[in-house]
């Protein structure tokens, strides 16, 4: 159900991606308002359940860190698409809801009878996003992906890291996550244009375009001067210090006040380092110095102490540093969550709030959850049909 | 003109550099009248200094005359937009930017917190004149919070927001990679708040103000990382270009100059395909690396016989062969491959724009392609202040001695301050000197 007096209030999302990108796009719509039915194949469900790392590391299909965490504040029914009967319950589905998200191999939707023209026939303000790896068109729309490939041919892979080793992807899923935000972009306004207009779109999301938004500054500099732009992790230092690391910037802005910062006046007479031009032509000198001297400094410290003197400056956060953050504290960002198989656990919580609104944040559904509540409730299936759906496995 | 999703939406727009200024950028390609407001004394950043710095980048590598409008940064950020450059430092500026928000729908805007209220443009002072404004904040921090002042480039929120402590090259230290991943996050996220605002508004008449912050939208990135420590008490390290469960993945060095190859096995018949393509069939009955645990294990030595193979590989010749078995696999690609390539090129990503200066440049379009509504560059980034007398005079409808006596005293302008203050630059620089990077 949706939440009354909320942005999303009233929308309805039939959400029939796996993985990461689609179901953290849904995850997001979630958190303004909408409902978002999940829906999952019978038995293996999405396939982020069987993605580690897990709870207590047990593979487990409740267990999963991905699943648990991209499907918050969902309902979760499961669907046979294979099978017609299957098909003909999500055609109906897709009657009674605003936004469709997939995220199949181009073409799949079409081949089931599913594709936009089919559905936009019965409804036709329906927003239909496709979230593939490369897009509903071109010559790569059937290749194969994962976050370092789609790192790789965005653009993004070759700039990122030291000029004097390999390329190095950026920690985690970003490729994928960039996606989900601006498909979640995308999707608003297309929305928007259909409650105004009565006219619904098909929405063509490639991760890797997603992914190209990160990595502009090397197809211009080579559109603008003709030159390739190199690696370039140098210029944002981090450095080990007493307990963990520290990240600096060297803006020529702040350069006196850092150097004050540091304990290093010294470094302002310099003239090896004098003015921007001369640190970066010494950058490595500089960077060496700075290493030796920070070492037994301590991170939140210096980090406190730097932004409150104006040098803006990071410090490494660990996953327990977070944790502990005084201002994520204060600002409430993590919450508990409650679930029947892994019992309460701390999950990220909404990193936006708008005046006083509850935003939605609540535990991913068990595979198959909803499944009465939908079918039954609303679809209009009886107890029967239903327990005869289920033993033929179509749910 | 084709209606758009934002058709008749109108936006002031404080938000600069990256973040605030692609987020607008993408409301001012669905359609929104946006009105990007900076300052004689503080232009976007973007735009450049004097003398240029190395991130900043000249159409040509020419400054020309007006070097400000000539940027690549700039150009790409601020197409569909009109350009008012008023200063904020003096009270008649600051009426000029209240009027404004009285006719416009949303204001974003990326300064440090406290800032906006602090020019008597916050929220607060905006709802009194207009009750229904929505309006975005895209802090470093959030607006409230012990931290809240604490101001960020893109590296210090992959430090602070967590995804920095596990981004490094293997058993190395953790590492910021140059590339500001924060910034197309809080960029692509905040166009689509305000929309979800938007809707808001249209059912219940109320305006919204958005408290984004990116730190936080940092650590949303990487929920499975936390969610790891949450669940098993295990706190990510740097691992190079490898995978944590998939096996082997890397970043493998082909043939030429600095080319790269990136695959990955995913899966057991993706291994014995891998196996196939690098000619070493024994490998795949080989029992150690019959499973991804098996293969995880023994990384190194993978590593070894697949750098070995690539290194005589052409980079995309190897990709297409590894794809064609359905291994994932993509060569890192350049600066100049990318905007060669011909899947982006067979997806119209390349957008031509004859600039206002600086010839013609290739823009991104936006990611997500709507089908009835395309979004197309209707203008291209405007010249600093070229919509000043538009604005002044037909939006807000003051009367042209008004306006004049603005000019006249530097309030509204249309040439940065720095220009003028550069001896012997008489506004019209020909000649860049020597490039110092402008992060330094």
């Amino acid at each position: 159900m949706t939440e009354p007096g909320l942005p999303l209030s009233e929308v309805r999302v039939l959400d029939l991606s796996e993985g990461i990108a689609g179901p953290c796009c849904t995850k997001l719509m979630v958190h303004l308002g909408a409902d978002v039915i999940k829906v999952e194949r019978p038995a293996l469900g999405d396939r982020a359940r069987s993605m580690p790392p897990f709870y207590q590391d047990r593979p487990h299909r409740e267990g999963s860190a991905l699943f648990l965490y991209l499907n918050t504040g969902k309902r979760g029914i499961t669907l046979d698409i294979e099978d017609e009967e299957g098909r003909r319950l999500l055609a109906q589905l897709a009657r009674s809801v605003q936004v469709v998200v997939e995220s199949f191999a181009p073409g799949t939707m079409e081949r089931w009878g599913l594709g936009y023209a089919a559905m936009e026939a019965a409804n036709p303000s329906l927003v239909l996003a496709s979230i593939t790896p490369f897009g509903q068109t071109g010559p790569y729309r059937d290749l194969a992906d994962s976050d370092l490939v789609l790192e790789a041919l965005s653009g993004l892979l070759y700039v990122a890291g030291s000029p004097e080793r390999e390329p190095l992807k950026i920690g985690g899923n970003p490729a994928y996550y960039l996606a989900a935000i601006h498909a979640f972009t995308g999707i608003m306004g297309a929305l928007l244009y259909a409650e105004e207009t009565g006219v619904g779109q098909h929405l063509d999301i490639a991760l890797v375009e997603c992914t190209a938004m990160n990595s502009l500054f090397s197809h211009l500099s080579y559109d603008f001067t003709g030159k390739v732009l190199p690696r370039m992790a140098d210029i944002t230092p981090v450095f080990r210090v007493r307990d963990g690391y520290i990240g600096l910037i060297y803006r020529p802005e702040v350069w006196p006040r850092l150097c004050r910062l540091l304990g290093m006046e010294e470094l302002e007479r310099d003239p090896r380092f004098a003015d921007a031009r001369t640190r970066y032509t010494n950058l490595p000198e500089l960077n060496c110095i700075v290493a030796e001297h920070v070492r037994d400094m301590e991170k939140a410290d210096l980090y406190h102490r730097g932004q409150r003197s104006g040098v803006t400056i990071g410090y490494v956060c660990t996953a327990p540093d977070l944790l502990e953050s005084p201002q994520y504290k204060e600002r409430g960002f993590f919450h508990e969550l409650d679930h029947p198989y892994t019992g309460p656990l701390t999950y990220p919580g909404i990193p936006w709030k708008m005046n006083d609104l509850p935003l939605v944040l609540g535990r991913a559904p068990l595979l198959g959850e909803h499944n009465e509540d939908v079918y039954c409730g609303e679809l209009g299936v009886d107890r029967a049909q239903l327990k005869q759906l289920q033993e033929r496995g179509t749910i | 003109m084709k209606r758009l999703p934002l058709t008749g939406v109108r936006v002031l727009d404080l938000g600069m550099v990256w973040a605030g200024a692609m987020a607008s950028k993408f409301l001012a390609d669905l359609g929104a009248e946006v009105v990007k407001v900076e300052g004689g004394s503080h232009p976007d950043s973007t735009r450049g200094s004097w003398p240029p710095t190395a991130r900043i980048v000249y159409a040509d590598d020419d400054p020309g005359t007006d070097p400000w409008n000539r940027t690549s940064l700039y150009l790409e950020r601020n197409r569909n937009k009109l350009s008012l450059v008023v200063d904020l430092r003096d009270q008649r500026g600051v009426q000029v930017v209240k009027a404004l928000a009285k006719v416009c729908d949303v204001v974003v805007e990326n300064f440090r917190a406290g800032v906006v209220d602090r020019l008597g443009i916050g929220y607060d002072s905006l709802r009194q004149m207009r009750p229904d404004i929505i309006m975005i904040s895209m802090s470093s921090q959030g607006m409230t919070g012990p931290e809240k002042s604490y101001g960020s480039f893109g590296n210090n929120l992959e430090q602070s927001g967590g995804l920095a402590s596990f981004t490094g090259y293997r058993g190395g230290d953790p590492l910021s990679l140059g590339v500001q991943f924060p910034d197309p996050l809080a960029g692509g996220i905040a166009p689509g708040l305000v929309m979800a605002a938007l809707r808001y508004r249209r059912h219940t008449g109320k305006g919204l103000y958005i408290d984004l912050s990116q730190r936080e939208l940092t650590t949303y990135s990487i929920g499975e990382a936390f969610m790891d420590y949450s669940m098993n008490r295990r706190i990510w390290e740097p691992m190079g270009n490898r995978d944590r469960y998939a096996a082997p993945q890397g970043c493998y060095r082909c043939r030429g100059d600095d080319r790269w190859l990136a695959i990955t096995v995913q899966t057991d018949e993706q291994w014995a395909a891998l196996c196939r393509v690098i000619g070493r069939l024994e490998l795949a009955a080989d029992p150690r690396y019959a499973s991804a645990e098996g293969r995880q294990a023994h990384h190194d030595e993978l590593d070894r016989l697949i750098g070995d193979w690539a290194a005589t590989q052409d980079a995309h010749h190897a990709m297409q062969v590894l794809q064609q078995e359905g291994v994932p696999a993509g060569a890192a690609l350049d600066g100049k491959n990318v905007l060669e390539d011909p899947h982006l090129v067979a997806r119209d990503f390349w957008e031509r724009v004859q600039q206002r200066s600086g010839g013609v440049r290739r823009h991104m379009r936006p990611p997500f392609l709507l089908s009835r509504t395309p979004a197309v560059t209707r203008s291209p980034a405007p010249r600093f202040g070229e919509h000043n007398r538009l604005i002044l005079g037909e939006l807000l409808g003051l009367p042209e001695a008004e306006v004049k006596s603005l000019e006249a005293e530097g309030v509204v302008e249309d040439v940065p301050r720095w220009a003028a203050e550069v001896p012997g630059l008489d506004y019209r620089p020909r000649q860049a000197p020597a490039q110092s990077p402008d992060v330094l």
